[in-house]
This record gives structure tokens, C-alpha cells and sequence, in this order.
């Protein structure tokens, strides 16, 4: 999956990560499937009216080629936060946190704890919760205050998941996390257990901390939408946290992914269906659901392995579904039924390379890029019968990741495993003869990833480079473009794109609340590149704005117009651009600003 | 030259007409130096604390005398005024005499027109002004300490004196005293804004400069608390704030009405930026708290940065900073910190913005923002014209370099008339100076005649003169632009009776319609030694000498 979430209200940034589509994914960093080597069941789709017209390789045959995983970036821990009004940065060398009021520029110092490190916001709020590494505490800061007694928190801990209401957080231990750009000693990480977690509720009376004990190596925490539960994705299975239970500490029930299931697969499951009407010809099915029941079939299949990435949970906290690495499995995990009759697996025709679920919660998204198809798989009831399973096969393209719309009404395919310059655009609201319905799109460049503006009228597409210079001498211009940094823009209604190719590369970035406009940052210190490029999701014009330092952050704030510019200065350094006027205004040096009396 | 003795003609009869007669058991006259007011120049004698005005236009050149506070320290032209500001540091009393307070004092050279006293609660010996004259701060000056007062002072307190106002009534004291906070410094020097509107409000800042940190106050709040801004990150750095600038074109900005301050300090590789900004969105805090909030960056501006200056408006404002230590050149975006630095041929210490078509870019006729760039103490022998819009773009191409007959100690910036003027600290031989012209940049050595020279002064009066004295009786001049009947660069000389210690001119034309030069001479006998010179024409012939009105009412005036 690469994909970025960009639904869930205001703060719509960041670097490349990958989050589901139906609740917050926190310090999601799983491994991309490997592609090929799966049975290739077949999830198959129905005639259909579809008008597509491949831009290439009509009627391109299922290629068993080993491809490469699509590929995901992770957060930078200590780059500023924001709330919306204020922008914490937190400040492990001086134990403090930086709180930059957006309205005035105005910075104020707290003193939170030992090396503060791990920072986190909850979303569209002024709420910012840190991690005291030296101290094992975190604190809590509400506007330009701190709660008053920061509540004790697992040693390990390096990341904070915050529930969409921002009443409970969960603080643990991310291994993927150890190593990058932080101050956190080593001697953190070295001892100590990875299954304890801390459930923190949160409250202006007084925060409370309660360790609980998950499953082995925590990779991803998720929440219902109503805040009411934690997930905790972890190698031996889903640790289930629900809050109005946990009084005090304990081990948290959990539901192992791993034994044998009952597997549910198609009859007719193996084949491919290369130049059939619903598979490899020149056009493509419309996403008639399929009437194919009557070929299902139950069988019991191998117990699956291989830890489970895309966890994405259903927002009522009913459902979750994963993927297994490399497989064509995909896993229903029934979160309230007893941990031993609660995960369902169906197979699906070919590895499954990407999995995501709508906002609603109600369908999966399965991406077969083997097949170039995509998957619509209800829940729960597509995972018992295959008549609730829509294909649309997508021949002549290579699609191994789909972004999903704020609303699911787009889906979004394409590959990074492969340098195609093309990606699919699916209404998944449109009638079956809208000819609008699917719109190839050819960008030009490789993809790295898609992000979809939160009004689901354009797509920001960031793209790869080839290795070498684009202005080296005797190079063609293809050759050129290749080894361009860029990144395109696109209206999703029409397929109408702008490549635009950068001095550096364009990440990270963010995209207003309102989706007026998105930002990318290019840096490159060696050219000497520090822009923050702003472009009108409207007109799809771009603008520069230079900046003082490499910047290494961005993210719109949710109670202005103005989009925060972190950059690397040993003082600290933010700029703030409002993006209705143009106007850049920058401080620099956090700490004397918290020592201005005023 | 005709001479005035009013000591003889008005009170000195008994003794003769020979000044060697005046009695010698009297205190010997002490003068604080002499003050140009903008029409008459003042003069103030510490012992009899007096002041003398004497109005060029008064063909008796007799002396409009105003008594003035015990123990006067400091006399200087209130800015913008036709006044006379006099600080006085009062006596602290005895069984024989009353104590007298502190006090600072207006006097106008009208003299129709009130004195204002303004009384102080502790002696301060620092005054500083707004450059419209409206407010003064007094502080207690480091570098002015008297060594033999073992009295407690508080060096961080302060008088805020709104000289637009009479002495205290209103609902605030006048003067306001004011204790700022101190992070271990004490003030150095004080800088004022220009007075302006920030959200529709009048406003004049005063910056009170103190080592590792400035203190901003805004003079027409004196019940708003100051506002502390440190400039060093730490105890182990040492930054001496030395220059301030101030941007006040977005201080009605319709959304984020804002002001910035750019300090360039001693010590320090950054320049700082202070914005001033108003919420619009909040209510307005009350008193004490400010109606604005600070907020700082620092803008790396190369190494040991020497001096800065702002042009364009708008989001095309910029900020150059030159800088020794580097020689480089530094154009900065304040907005985004963004800065483009480029290699200068010389360790510039000094930056000349103007607005200029150039020589290098005929087909451009619109004037646009150019520096010149002087080393004053490094030894340079060139100069460099910067073309500052294009420096952003185009780096050093932008530069051109420009021969100097020597090595530069001085510029005069004199941008309204289209020149600099540059000084070589010496006054003879053919490079006593050079005119700039900063649009044709053609520059113009001018020389001086042997002989042991004195001081060279420039009269900013447009048309500019130059005023050169040869170290006796000679002043020589030197048109700096075109005047009437007389040629750009052409010189002339006047020779006066008696040694010339000083020249300042009159900023401008008294009733006669003449503006004068006043000429000090030498005054042995302290009894007051002033010529009066036509400034626009000057002629030995219509000069006219006051000698001896330091003695004028001597006696009347009892024992001073």
C-alpha cells in the first residue's frame, strides 16, 4: 500500500505513509507485499460496459514476473506538529517544547520532561502529547499550557496513537521507528519488553496512564472512528483495547491470526483470464457484482503465514481485514466474536498487493497487480459469499496500490513497483454506463505515490527519477524527463493532469483543509534548493516560495489559511504561508522566542 | 567682519575694552558644546546654568538668556523642533543651598513661547530622542558615570519624557518612570522608531539597547509592560546590539497589521528580526499587557555583519547586509528568511541604498534599488556598486568595482541630492575626499592644500556644502551639487580675525532670510566667541562676531 490518507479532516500532510481508509493507522510502516509466487485464484469480474481504451498493452497477458514491493516512507518524529492554532516542536536537547502560535508568530516554551522526543497532535485540536525519553513520562499540552503532572508511560515507548476524539492515546514501542532522525539513546531500545503499551486517557482534570500488555512486536495501532478502541496489530495477532474496560493494567485480549481457517474460494479459482471479456481485452468491466455464487465453494486451506499488513478496522470497531505479505490471503478478523472462531481468510485469484477499506467501512479494496485487477469485497458478507465480491479488471494496466478517496468515491490505481507512468481513475459512484466511470491517465513518470485531495476532485502525484543527472550532456529529452524529480497533478473527474518537474525532490507535502491547495517542499542542500511550491487545485498554477533553510516539514493548519513550513536551523526555524495571500511570515529560534517577556 | 563686544557695550564698562581685564576671581565660563537650533544657535554655561541664544538676525547679536537647571550636563537641538533640550542633573542640597532635582528642560527659540521643565527623579546622564522630537528617553549611561557619586542608582531605570506634552497633569506622569527588566545588562543606547500608525494607532517604539538583549517600549502606552527580547542563546556568547532599522510599511496590513525591527550586534553572525504583530482576530489585551506580540528570527547574514539597510516594499522587501568578516554581500526575504549571499571584493562596512538608473544598464530608465558599498576600515582602495534587484538573480555580475584615490574612513550618504560623499581621514593632498555621484558613479577626488588641516564637516542642507577648516583662521568649502550662480564641486574659502575651533550650520534661514554658518572661534578667556557666517554666500564682510555674551548681565546676574 502506498497510499496517503487524506480524509479524516485537517491535517492532510505529510511524508509518504501508508494509512487504511476507515480509521487512523499510527506508525504504519508495514513491509509491501512481494509480488508473485501465490496461487492465483480468480477473483474475477463480469462482462461489462466499460470504454476504456488501454493507452498500452491491450490485451497484455498475465505476467508472472517477480516485481518489486511498493514502496512507503515514514514519519520524521521531531519535526514540528500541528494543532490548529499552534505548532509544537519538541526540543530534546533544552527538555522542552516549543508551542508557536500561527496567528502572531509568538513562541512559548514549556519544559516538559527529560529529552522530550516523540511528539504527536491530536487532529484539529490544540492538544499535543510528548514523550519524556529520559524520564518515561509524558506530557500533556493543551494550547500554550501543560497539564500539570506528566503520567507515567512504558519505557520503550517511542510512538503515540491518538483516537479521532482525542480522549484516549496509546503509547508503545515501534521497532520500526528505532533509528530514525531522533535523539533517542540506544539504551532505550535495548532492554525492556515491545508488548507493553500504555492507554492514556486523556482529561483537562488530570490524564491517566494504564499499561497493558499486547502481542509481540507492535507494528500498527488503530481505532475505531468513535474513539471507543484500540487495535493493536502485532506479530501473534490483534490486541483488542477497548477503553471503557480497562480500569486497570492487564493483558489485553487478543485474536491470533494465525492457525487454519476456513477458507472460501471460487469453484473456477486458478485461471487466468487473459482476453476474456472480463479480464485482459481492450476494455474493462463496469463492476457488476458478480453472479457467481453458485460456484462458491468451502474449502479448508493451509494455515496462512506471514505477519498481516493493511490492517484497516471497520469504524464501528466490528471488523478488521488485513492482507498477508506475498499472498493472495486476506483476513477478517470478527473483533468482538471469541479470539478462536473469529478470523475468516478467503483466497483471492493472485497475491494481493494492496488492501484498503472504504471510510463507511462496509467494502475492501483488494489491488491483484498480477491481474491488474481491483477487488470490492463487502464486509462482512463478501468474505462468506463470493456474489458480494465486484471486479473491475483494469488489462493493459499494471496497478499494484489503490488510494481510495475521503468518501470513497474515487479509487485511485497505480503501481511503484514498476516505472509505468500511468494510474486508473475508478468512480466507484458512477452508473455502469457513465463513460466517465474509468479514466486512464498517463502522467507521464513513474509513480511513488497518490494522495487525494479531502474534496475528491484532485489527485497529487508524486513521482520517481531515474539515477543520473537530467542535465547531463547527450541525453534525450525522455531521458531527461526521466531522471527529473516532479510530480503531477490531476482532476480526477476527467483525467485532466499537469506534470511538473522539480529542483529537488517534491516530499513531503500537504493539502489544505478545503483542498484550495496543495504544497510540496524540495530540498536539496547540496544545489541549495529550499522552496515550498504551492499549487492551485483549482487552476493548477504553482508557486514558489523561497525559504531560509532546507525545509523539512509542512501541514496545514485547521483554524486559518496557513500551511506551517518546518526547516533545519539549529535555533529552529518555521515559516507560515497563508496561501490566500501569499504572505510568508518566518521566526527563527525557538528557544530565545520562549525567553522574550513580554 | 564686524565684531560685537557686548560685554563692553552692554556691561563690562568699568573695564575697559580689553577682555584681559575681566575680573579673575570670577569661576571661569564652562560651556557644554555649542547647539545649531534650526535658526539661532544656543550655547549653556554649566556654572551660571544659563543658557544663551543668540539669533544670527539680530543685527546686536545680543543674547536671549534662560536660566536653566543646576549642574546642566547635556544641550542638543530637540529634533524636528526649534527648541533647545537641556538636561540637567540638579544638586543634592546642603545646609547652605535648597536641593535642586534633576530636571530636563525645553526651551524654544521663541521666546514667547514657555519653558518646560520636566523634573527627574534621579540625575540621568544618557538622553536620547525621537527623531520627530516627541518623546525623550533618559537613562543612566554606562560609558557617562560619574566615578566620585557613591550614591545606589538603579542603572535599568528610566524617564520617559513625552515632550509633546507639558510636564505631568495627565493621568500618567510626565516624565514616566520606568524600571525595565534587566537579563544582567544595562542600557547602552536607545533607538526610536519613527513615529506611525499600527492598526490605526499612533505609535513611536524606543529600543533600549543592552548587551545580549534589547527592551522595546511603545511611548504612547507608558502603562503597557516593555517587551524583553534576548538576543543571545546563551551566558557564553557576548552581543552588543549596535544598530536598529525599522520596517513600518505593513503596520496597517487589513488582516496582520505588523511592524519588524532588524538589530544588527557586535558579536553576532545574525541579524535579528523582531516582529511586532496585532491579532486582529482576539480582543485587544489590556493594559499592562501589550496590544502587539513579539516574535524573533535570526537571518544569517555571513560573518561579523557591518551594516544593513532595508528597500522595496511589500513582499518585495529586502534586507542587505554587508559583512566584513565574509566580505559578503547578503540579500535577505525577511518574510521567509531566505537569503542569497554573494562574494564582494571588499570587507564593505557601510551600505548606500538608493534608487538609481545605472550607467551598465542604459536601456533601463526607471530608477531602480542600488548600494554602493564603502570599506571604512580595512584599507580598500575601491569602492562597489551593487545593482540590488538583480543581485538575486544574477550574483556577482550585479557588482562593479570603482577605484578610490585612497582608503575610505567615512561615507556620507546624501541620497536625496544623488551623491555620497567619501572621506579618507586626512585633509590634504589630492585625496581629501571624493564626491559620488551614485548615478553617473563617477567619482570625484577632491584634494586640499598642505598645511596641518582641521576638521571637514558636511552641511546636509541641500544644496550640500562641504566646510573645511585649515586649523586657524580659514574655512574653505566645496559645493557638493550645483547652486545657484555656482557650479557643482566648485570651492571657495573665507578667512576670518580669530582661530576657528568649530563650524556648525543652521538647518534653516533665520528672519533675514539668510542661513548662517556658526563659526566658533577660539575662547581663551571663556566670555563667549561666536561668528556668524552667510552659509548660502559666505563673505568675511557680512560676517558678524558676538564676543564676550557669555558675560552678558554679569553682574546683574549676581555671582554665578
Amino acid at each position: 500500500m502506498n497510499k496517503i490518507y487524506l480524509g479524516l479532516g485537517a491535517v492532510v500532510t505529510v511524508a509518504l505513509v501508508g494509512c487504511s481508509g476507515a480509521a487512523n493507522v499510527a506508525g504504519s510502516s508495514s513491509p509491501s507485499e512481494s509480488s508473485g509466487g501465490g496461487p492465483s485464484k480468480g477473483a474475477a469480474g463480469s462482462n461489462g460496459s466499460g470504454d476504456f481504451i488501454p493507452a498500452a498493452d491491450a490485451g497484455m497477458p498475465f505476467a508472472p514476473v517477480v516485481l518489486p514491493p511498493e514502496q512507503e516512507q515514514n514519519f520524521d518524529f521531531l519535526a514540528p506538529r500541528a494543532g490548529a492554532r499552534y505548532v509544537y516542536v519538541a526540543n530534546p536537547t533544552r527538555d522542552t517544547v516549543s508551542i508557536i502560535d500561527s496567528t502572531n508568530l509568538a513562541i512559548t516554551e514549556v519544559t516538559t520532561g527529560d529529552t522530550p522526543t516523540y511528539l504527536a497532535t491530536v487532529v484539529g485540536q490544540d492538544v499535543a502529547l510528548v514523550i519524556n525519553v529520559g524520564a518515561h513520562t509524558l506530557s500533556v499540552l493543551r494550547g500554550i499550557a501543560m497539564d500539570p503532572v506528566p503520567v507515567a508511560v512504558v519505557p520503550k515507548a517511542n510512538t503515540i496513537s491518538i483516537a479521532p476524539d482525542g480522549l484516549h492515546a496509546v503509547v508503545w514501542f515501534d521497532a520500526s521507528q528505532t533509528g530514525a532522525t531522533t535523539t533517542q539513546t540506544s539504551t532505550t531500545t535495548l532492554t525492556g519488553s515491545t508488548q507493553d503499551v500504555s492507554v492514556i486517557t486523556l482529561s483537562s482534570a488530570g490524564d491517566q496512564a494504564t499499561s497493558m500488555t499486547v502481542g509481540y512486536q507492535p507494528s500498527a495501532v488503530v481505532f475505531s472512528s468513535d474513539g471507543a478502541a484500540a487495535f493493536v496489530v502485532t506479530d501473534d495477532g490483534i490486541s483488542s483495547l477497548r477503553f471503557a474496560a480497562i480500569t486497570k493494567p492487564g493483558i489485553a485480549p487478543i485474536t491470533h491470526l494465525t492457525g487454519s481457517a476456513v477458507a472460501l474460494v471460487r469453484s473456477d479459482a486458478g485461471a487466468p483470464e487473459a482476453g476474456t471479456a472480463d479480464g485482459g481485452g481492450s476494455s474493462v468491466d463496469g463492476g457488476t457484482p458478480l453472479d457467481l455464487g453458485k460456484d462458491t465453494i468451502a474449502t479448508t486451506v493451509p494455515p496462512g503465514t506471514g505477519t498481516p499488513i493493511d490492517v484497516s478496522v471497520t469504524p464501528d470497531g466490528h471488523y478488521a481485514i488485513a492482507r498477508r505479505d506475498g499472498t493472495a490471503e486476506l483476513l477478517l478478523v470478527d473483533l468482538t466474536a471469541p479470539p478462536n472462531s473469529a478470523v475468516t481468510s478467503i483466497l483471492l485469484s493472485s497475491p494481493v498487493t494492496d488492501l484498503d477499506m472504504n471510510p463507511a467501512g462496509t467494502q475492501a479494496f483488494a489491488v491483484l497487480r498480477d491481474e491488474s485487477k481491483l477487488v470490492a469485497i463487502d464486509l462482512p458478507d463478501g468474505f462468506a459469499d463470493i456474489a458480494h465480491q465486484t471486479v473491475w479488471p483494469l488489462a493493459g494496466e499494471t496497478i499494484g496500490s489503490v488510494t481510495i478517496s475521503a468518501s470513497g468515491k474515487f479509487a485511485v490505481l497505480y503501481t511503484t513497483a514498476l516505472p509505468i507512468t500511468s494510474l486508473v481513475i475508478l468512480n466507484l459512484q458512477a452508473g455502469v454506463a457513465d463513460a466517465s466511470r474509468v479514466v486512464a491517465v498517463d502522467v507521464r513518470k513513474a509513480i511513488r505515490a497518490v494522495a487525494i485531495a479531502p474534496d475528491e476532485q484532485t489527485a497529487l502525484v508524486l513521482h520517481t527519477k531515474t539515477a543520473g543527472s537530467p542535465t547531463a550532456t547527450g541525453i534525450d529529452q525522455a531521458t531527461v524527463l526521466d531522471r527529473s524529480f516532479g510530480y503531477s497533478v490531476v482532476r480526477l473527474a476527467d483525467g485532466v493532469a499537469k506534470l511538473q518537474l522539480t529542483s529537488a525532490d517534491p516530499n513531503p507535502f500537504a493539502i489544505t483543509t478545503h483542498s484550495e491547495f496543495a504544497f510540496v517542499l524540495l530540498r536539496d542542500d547540496t544545489a541549495g534548493v529550499r522552496i515550498a511550491e504551492s499549487i492551485d487545485l483549482s487552476s493548477f498554477q504553482i508557486a514558489d516560495f523561497a525559504l531560509g533553510s532546507p525545509p523539512n516539514s509542512i501541514a496545514a493548519m485547521s483554524s486559518d489559511t496557513q500551511v506551517f513550513v518546518g526547516q533545519v536551523h539549529p535555533e529552529g526555524r518555521i515559516s507560515f504561508i497563508d496561501w490566500t495571500n501569499g504572505q510568508v511570515s518566518s521566526v527563527t529560534g525557538f528557544a530565545l522566542n520562549g525567553r522574550i517577556q513580554q | 567682519m564686524r565684531r560685537r563686544f557686548l560685554a563692553l557695550s552692554l556691561l563690562l564698562l568699568p573695564f575697559s575694552a580689553c577682555h584681559d581685564a575681566i575680573p579673575d576671581n570670577s569661576t571661569p565660563n564652562a560651556l557644554l558644546p555649542t547647539v545649531a537650533l534650526a535658526d539661532r544657535a544656543a550655547f549653556v554655561e554649566k556654572n551660571s546654568h544659563m543658557a544663551f541664544l543668540l539669533d544670527p538676525a539680530d543685527k546686536a547679536l545680543v543674547p536671549r538668556m534662560v536660566s536653566v537647571g543646576k549642574a546642566p550636563i547635556a544641550a542638543v537641538k530637540r529634533n524636528a523642533t526649534n527648541q533647545l533640550l537641556v538636561l540637567s542633573s540638579g544638586t543634592r542640597g546642603s545646609a547652605k543651598d535648597a536641593l535642586v532635582p534633576a530636571q530636563l528642560q525645553t526651551i524654544d527659540a521663541d521666546a514667547t513661547v514657555p519653558s518646560a521643565v520636566y523634573p527627574l527623579a534621579s540625575s540621568f546622564d544618557g538622553l536620547a530622542q525621537s527623531a520627530d522630537g516627541g518623546f525623550a528617553v533618559l537613562y543612566h549611561a554606562a560609558a557617562a558615570q560619574d566615578s566620585t557619586n557613591t550614591a545606589l542608582f538603579n542603572p535599568n531605570e528610566l524617564a520617559l519624557v513625552n515632550l509633546a506634552s507639558p510636564p505631568s497633569g495627565n493621568a500618567l506622569p510626565n516624565p514616566y518612570p520606568k524600571s525595565i527588566r534587566s537579563f544582567g545588562g544595562v542600557p547602552a543606547d536607545v533607538k526610536f522608531s519613527p513615529s506611525f500608525t499600527f492598526a490605526g494607532k499612533p505609535r513611536t517604539l524606543a529600543v533600549v539597547l543592552a548587551q545580549n538583549y534589547v527592551t522595546i517600549l511603545d511611548l504612547g502606552n507608558l502603562d503597557r509592560t516593555e517587551i524583553t527580547v534576548p538576543l543571545s542563546p546563551d551566558s557564553t556568547s557576548s552581543f552588543m546590539p549596535r544598530q536598529v532599522l525599522f520596517d513600518t510599511a505593513n503596520s496597517n496590513d487589513p488582516t496582520t497589521p505588523n511592524v519588524n525591527l532588524y538589530i544588527r550586534a557586535d558579536g553576532s553572525n545574525d541579524i535579528f528580526q523582531v516582529t511586532l504583530a496585532i491579532d486582529l482576530g482576539t480582543p485587544a489585551p489590556t493594559p499592562p499587557s501589550n496590544d502587539f506580540h513579539a516574535s524573533l528570527s535570526m537571518l544569517a547574514a555571513g560573518t561579523t555583519p557591518s551594516d544593513l539597510a532595508l528597500y522595496g516594499t511589500g513582499v518585495d522587501t529586502r534586507l542587505a547586509v554587508v559583512a566584513t568578516g565574509s566580505r559578503t554581500l547578503a540579500i535577505i526575504d525577511p518574510r521567509t528568511s531566505s537569503t542569497t549571499s554573494i562574494p564582494i571584493s571588499i570587507p564593505a562596512t557601510q551600505l548606500v541604498v538608493f534608487k538609481a538608473t545605472s550607467p551598465s544598464t542604459p536601456s533601463v530608465t526607471i530608477p531602480e534599488d542600488r548600494a554602493l558599498l564603502v570599506d571604512t576600515s580595512s584599507g580598500s582602495n575601491s569602492v562597489l556598486f551593487a545593482d540590488l534587484k538583480s543581485i538575486e538573480t544574477t550574483g556577482g555580475i550585479a557588482l562593479h568595482d570603482y577605484p578610490l584615490g585612497a582608503s575610505a574612513t567615512s561615507v556620507v550618504p546624501l541620497v536625496d541630492q544623488g551623491i555620497a560623499v567619501i572621506m579618507f581621514g586626512k585633509y590634504t593632498g589630492v585625496s581629501a575626499l571624493t564626491v559620488v555621484d551614485l548615478t553617473s558613479r563617477t567619482l570625484s577626488p577632491i584634494g586640499s592644500g598642505g598645511g596641518q588641516a582641521g576638521a571637514t564637516m558636511i552641511d546636509t542642507q541641500s544644496p550640500s556644502r562641504v566646510w573645511s577648516l585649515d586649523g586657524s583662521n580659514g574655512i574653505s568649502y566645496l559645493n557638493l551639487v550645483a547652486r545657484d550662480g555656482q557650479a557643482r564641486l566648485a570651492t571657495g574659502e573665507v578667512w576670518l580675525d580669530q582661530s576657528i575651533a568649530d563650524v556648525l550650520p543652521l538647518g534653516q534661514a533665520s528672519s533675514d532670510k539668510h542661513r548662517y554658518l556658526v563659526v566658533d572661534q577660539n575662547d581663551p578667556n571663556s566670555v563667549g566667541n561666536v561668528t556668524f557666517l552667510d552659509a548660502d554666500n559666505p563673505d568675511r564682510t557680512t560676517a558678524r562676531t558676538a564676543y564676550g555674551f557669555l558675560l552678558t548681565n554679569y553682574l546683574e546676574r549676581g555671582n554665578p
